[in-house]
């Protein structure tokens, strides 16, 4: 019986061991058929022990091992499984891959969209690696936008410059009072501080006229040798002066003169229209 | 283009490869004058049906074509001009969208227009974006040889990945349809988005097409029971073998479309149209190569689902052996690209087969007859068994690209 007792505490200290995520249903048939067991050895004779099913096996054997119960000891192979020449190696390659319904899905999204599916075209990356923003980043853009501006201002000059002017780019002399000229004018001012207002008129009839017949050659030049230049300005002609400012709270028409509108004649054929010359009707 | 420089026109004769004609006419800027355009015969001579409606997708995405016909459409002269695509204020309406009718009386898929189309796009100053409409569209493989818009969208598409053009794609299929009675119309319709226009396409070196890891496809069926889809996924399943384990066929139902006869007292009157079941297969291997194969019930039915699909893994199977690292449907394609590609050597690896096929090399015959240089052909130096007797072209290219982003 003692031997009875014995076989029942490991017993119990084997179902203490399993794991716990073994099935609930498996461990309830365990725990029935060990009841059995117990009630028929009691009423019987001791069973001879029934080996048991593969996990609990192994179980058993790490337990044995445990309690320094020596098992049969693993002697290695003999000596006719050494050649290893005879040793067959079969490579079994399973090919059928575990595919959840998710990637099913996934997959059949991809493939039936409008677009080319793209699982097929792998597209090698093209994108390149940034370079790592360095400390000195921000200075560097500081120190590229002064050179910048300083670069168009340059270009922007660059026409006073001349030959005579000495090594550095910054102008000099008369040039100099030029470039702050432009340089308040881009900054908003209506005109230039060296437009002259006073001359005598053939003076200024002589400097009209002597534009405008350069633009005539520019433009005859640029014609015969077939290159396409900008429209000429239109020149505001008597029409803008005609249609001058008449001031707040001043009549649309006529002349507001001592209480009295008085419309000239101009003015009465303008509003009722010219009778008579047209033939057909007006639509 | 054709206002500057005053070419004489290249001479052509016959109406095969007109297509292939007109494209590289297009994109190479040279006027072409194609005669003889079934001169001998008696009943239908000139220009089909659907080469008429060809040119006028042409004259609809270009600007400034000029294009003149004789008196019986047997000859043809056509001036190119530029390549504008859906650009506002060139035929497209306010979204951009070009819309392009196609009468019933179509023999021809819409691959037929939507392969040349695809070429033109990427050389466009503007996105592309037609949309076919009307009582011809055809959507499935025809008994003309085209290929369905599956396998446009699965197997040719992603062939312009290769170059570079690979964004904003897309070919959407509203409504599908099989050919109707008599192999003539179908309802179908589709909207091809092809918003990647490129300077030039990346020059390209594929010489080695991999081993077939994955069969992908869709069966669709149009106005019939959807069980003739099973039956032929069935079939596709039992014949290609245990070979490749990652097969995915997709089904795809829909009702037929009802084409309207154009009668304005009764706008619901019309008939169904373009019933039917069709399947199309795409084997991608482990380097991207895409081998396709197409099949769709004749018009007349009488063939079984189960005889549909077996042509069909037939065809794949037929496909695959050829070899090469593109298929022959893709190789016009791939090769006018490469020929449009920038001053470069561009080497490309195709099966015998493939090479050897007459709109290969009558291609081959045209490049060189637009300018292009000639194209260099040796064996595969490759060892492994597939690969033997495969052929690796040079194509070099023209450097020219698209004249519309020049500009621009």
């Amino acid at each position: 019986m003692v031997a009875v007792l014995g076989k029942r505490k490991r017993r119990v200290e084997i179902t203490a061991e399993r794991p716990q995520q073994a099935e609930e249903a498996e461990s309830d048939n365990e725990a029935m058929r060990a009841a059995f067991k117990r009630a028929f050895e009691a009423k019987f004779q001791p069973l001879e022990e029934v080996k048991p099913a593969s996990p609990l096996n192994a179980h058993v054997q790490i337990l044995r091992e445990a309690e320094g119960e020596e098992q049969s000891e693993f002697s290695g192979f003999s000596s006719e499984d050494e050649e290893e020449e005879n040793v067959e190696v079969v490579e079994v390659a399973t090919v059928s891959r575990h595919r959840t319904e998710g990637t099913i899905r996934s997959e059949q999204r991809k493939f039936m969209s409008s677009k080319p599916p793209i699982s097929i075209t792998k597209i090698p990356p093209t994108t390149k690696s940034k370079k790592p923003p360095s400390d000195s980043d921000d200075e560097g853009e500081a120190v590229n936008l002064k050179k910048d501006r300083e670069l168009q201002q340059l270009l922007r000059e660059s026409h006073l410059l001349d030959r005579t002017s000495s090594t550095s780019l910054n102008p000099t002399g008369k040039n100099r009072h030029k470039a702050i000229d432009l340089r308040i004018q881009g900054l908003g001012s209506k005109v230039s501080v060296f437009k002259q207002e006073k001359m005598p008129a053939s003076h200024r009839k002589g400097i009209v006229a002597k534009a405008k017949n350069r633009e005539d050659t520019r433009r005859k030049e640029a014609k015969e040798n077939g290159i396409v230049l900008e429209r000429p300005q239109i020149k505001k002609g008597r029409d803008a002066a005609k249609k001058r400012d008449r001031g707040v709270g001043g009549p649309a028409v006529g002349r507001f003169k001592g209480g009295t509108l008085s419309l000239s004649k101009g003015d009465i054929r303008d509003i009722v229209g010219s009778r008579g010359k047209g033939k057909g009707k007006r639509r | 283009m054709s206002t500057g420089t005053s070419q004489p026109p290249l001479k052509f004769t016959g109406h095969k490869s007109l297509v292939q004609r007109l494209v590289l006419s297009t994109l190479t800027g040279r006027p072409i004058r194609v005669s003889n355009i079934r001169s001998s015969s008696h009943t239908s001579p000139g220009l089909a049906y659907h080469e008429t409606n060809f040119i006028r997708l042409l004259d609809s995405v270009t600007n400034g074509s000029v294009i003149d016909f004789s008196y019986t459409g047997s000859t043809i002269v056509y001036r190119p001009g530029l390549i504008t695509g859906s650009a506002k204020g060139y035929g497209a309406s306010g979204e951009g969208v070009i819309r392009h009718e196609i009468e019933k009386d179509c023999v021809r898929g819409i691959s037929y227009f939507l392969v040349p189309l695809c070429m033109l796009a990427p050389f466009a100053k503007a996105p592309v974006n037609v949309l076919f409409t009307g009582s011809g569209v055809i959507t499935s493989s025809t008994e003309a040889g085209d290929i369905s818009v599956d396998t446009v969208r699965t197997a040719i598409l992603p062939l312009y990945a290769h170059f570079g053009i690979q964004n904003k794609i897309e070919l959407r299929i509203l409504k599908r349809s099989c050919a109707g009675p008599g192999g003539k119309g179908g309802g179908g319709e589709v909207q091809l988005v092809f918003g990647h226009q490129v300077r030039l396409p990346k020059t390209i070196h594929i010489l080695n097409p991999g081993r077939v890891k994955k069969v992908q496809g869709v069966a669709s069926a149009v106005g019939v029971h959807r069980s003739n889809n099973e039956r032929m996924i069935r079939a596709v399943r039992e014949s290609r073998g245990p070979m490749v384990p990652d097969t995915y066929i997709y089904s795809d139902v829909s009702p037929a479309p009802t084409v309207t006869n154009g009668d304005k007292s009764n706008p619901n009157s019309g008939r169904k149209l373009g019933k039917g079941f069709g399947i199309s297969l795409v084997a991608e291997t482990n380097n991207g190569t895409l081998y396709s194969a197409d099949m769709a019930s004749p018009p007349g039915g009488e063939v079984p689902a189960e005889e549909i699909g077996k042509r069909c893994a037939l065809q794949l199977l037929e496909s695959i052996a050829q070899g090469g690292c593109i298929s022959n449907i893709g190789a016009p394609t791939a090769l006018t690209l490469m020929a449009m590609g920038s001053e470069d050597v561009g080497r490309l690896e195709l099966g015998r087969d493939v090479f050897a096929s007459e709109p290969i090399l009558s291609l081959a015959r045209d490049l060189r007859t637009f300018g292009a240089s000639q194209w260099a052909a040796r064996d595969s130096n490759a060892t492994e068994e597939h690969r033997q007797g495969n052929i690796v072209v040079s194509v070099i290219g023209r450097g020219i690209g698209n004249v519309g982003r020049k500009i621009a």
